[in-house]
């Protein structure tokens, strides 16, 4: 549930207004992420700190797995935070920071690809049926049948993740909006122009998909993911 | 079954296998490199207080923190000119100050010469008139203590001319007090012929020009008999002297007289140049 643009914004605001009436730097890791960003834009850079720890990780892996390549994605992840630097004195606080972070991020993507030509998020609909079974087939089968269970734990996670890259963009987004940045699903409407209803609609189609291929792979473990 | 009833579009076990599984991080030195720039795009902030409303929330942070910051962004190169004006003018007042110095050196330093008051000279003025300097030498030649005086002054650096020759003249006046007929006659040829500035106004000035000329001839036909009359009267006051066996002042008289003229002792009677060549300055 989003609270209101309104409420986030007098609940941020008096969040700050009480941090810095106390006086109290160290105690940004309870601030929102809302007030944290309050308080880097009036200058306290330790309160970068904190925000940048809480989401480093989950914007990281949302670039890494829509660009597939740790050298692209290292690269737009510093361009992101760095938009977010120099934004944090127009930053208002209407919505949540994540929101507002991973919006910055998607349009850093939608530029990359614009720039090499490609438009992921154009076919949002696209269910992508055929292209998620050639990229889980192309899997080594000796690995997918490593018979250590600490091995076959990994496997399945990389089993996983191929899967997601063979996803629709749309549905990977949503996706990964819902699990690396912890959005629901109104914030990941709002933030990819489309309506609650399509959200569901492209997270349902997501899990089903990766269930369906996570059990193909792994017919003996059928039972457990139905 | 793992779906869960009021979330279909999320899955328990794939959460849970993609929260186990979906740990990559960026590197360090991105880390690094990212936090580095977030602390210098903030460290020229000041830790100000967050302006609040009437309600005690905060508003508008970024607007106060830039012109908190502002004072301290325009007053270096406000400091830097005024720091290089201020070196300008001591350096515009210390070089006119050092030229007027060197020049009057030479010009109030050198003995003014002892000139006789002419109500003296028409005492010692024979009858007869001496044989005097030949007219056209009178008339051509200037006056050699005026003419020293406006060659040093010509030759020395003057920034401000007007107010250089009244100083050396102020200097002449006080050192050597004289009558007021040479004093007069002194002044007016000064003024026209050691005067440049009023030379250039003549110049430039076509109707003043003639009067600067009838100045400067007028002052010319003065001065050379005046000299004449000096030198002659100079030296029959020293013969008299002598004559009188008041040597002391006899000697004084020609060192005076010397220090006008070069050759005075060459002008003396010939029964005075024996005792001219003992007298030493």
């Amino acid at each position: 549930m989003v609270a209101p643009p309104d409420s986030v914004s007098t609940s941020v605001s008096t969040s700050v207004s009480k941090s810095v009436a106390a006086g109290a730097t160290d105690t940004f890791a309870e601030d929102s992420d809302e007030a944290l960003m309050l308080s880097y834009a009036a200058g306290r850079a330790s309160a970068f700190d904190v925000l940048y720890a809480r989401h480093k990780g989950g914007v990281y892996r949302y670039l890494l797995r829509h660009c597939g390549s740790a050298g692209t994605a290292d690269e737009l992840f510093q361009d992101v935070w760095m938009s977010a630097i120099r934004a944090r004195e127009r930053y208002t606080p209407t919505a949540k920071f994540s929101t507002w972070l991973y919006t910055l991020a998607r349009h850093r993507l939608v530029d990359h690809w614009r720039a090499n030509g490609q438009a992921k998020f154009v076919s949002i609909d696209d269910d992508g049926d055929q292209g998620t079974r050639a990229t889980v087939e192309a899997l080594p089968a000796a690995r997918r049948e490593e018979p250590d269970a600490r091995a076959a734990t990994r496997q399945l996670g990389e089993q996983l993740r191929a899967a997601l890259d063979t996803l629709p963009a749309a549905q990977r987004d949503a996706f990964l909006l819902q699990h690396e940045g912890g959005l629901s699903l109104a914030e990941i409407g709002e933030l990819t122009g489309v309506g609650m209803e399509t959200v569901k609609s492209r997270l349902r189609y997501a899990v089903a998909k990766l269930r369906s291929e996570l059990i193909s792979l792994n017919p003996s473990q059928r039972e457990e993911w139905r | 079954m793992s779906n869960l009833p009021d979330n279909p579009e999320r899955d328990a076990r794939i959460n849970a296998l993609w929260r186990e599984h979906s740990t990559q991080l960026p590197s360090a030195a991105l880390d690094a490199a990212i936090l580095a720039a977030a602390h210098r795009a903030v460290d020229s902030q000041p830790m100000g207080s967050v302006p609040q409303d009437g309600d005690g929330n905060a508003r508008n942070i970024a607007t106060p923190v830039r012109a908190a910051t502002r004072p301290q962004r325009w007053w270096m190169p406000l400091a830097a000119a005024a720091t290089i004006g201020a070196i300008a003018i001591g350096v515009l007042q210390t070089v006119p100050q050092e030229q007027p110095d060197m020049a009057p050196a030479a010009t109030i330093t050198r003995p003014a010469p002892t000139l006789i008051p002419p109500q003296e000279m028409s005492a010692f003025v024979p009858a007869v008139p001496a044989p005097a300097l030949p007219h056209a030498e009178a008339d051509t030649a200037p006056p050699k203590t005026l003419g020293r005086l406006a060659a040093t002054t010509h030759a020395a650096p003057q920034p401000f001319p007007a107010e250089k020759k009244n100083e050396a003249a102020d200097a002449m006046t006080a050192q050597a007090p004289r009558a007021p007929a040479m004093d007069d006659a002194r002044q007016r040829s000064t003024v026209a012929q050691d005067s440049p500035a009023r030379d250039e106004v003549a110049r430039g000035a076509p109707m003043a020009s003639g009067a600067a000329v009838l100045a400067k001839s007028r002052a010319s036909a003065e001065s050379a008999p005046m000299k004449a009359v000096d030198v002659d009267a100079t030296i029959m006051r020293i013969r008299k002297l002598h004559d009188d066996g008041k040597l002391g002042e006899a000697a004084k008289e020609l060192l005076a007289l010397r220090a006008v003229i070069p050759d005075a002792d060459a002008r003396l009677p010939p029964e005075l140049r024996a005792w001219a060549a003992t007298v030493k300055p």
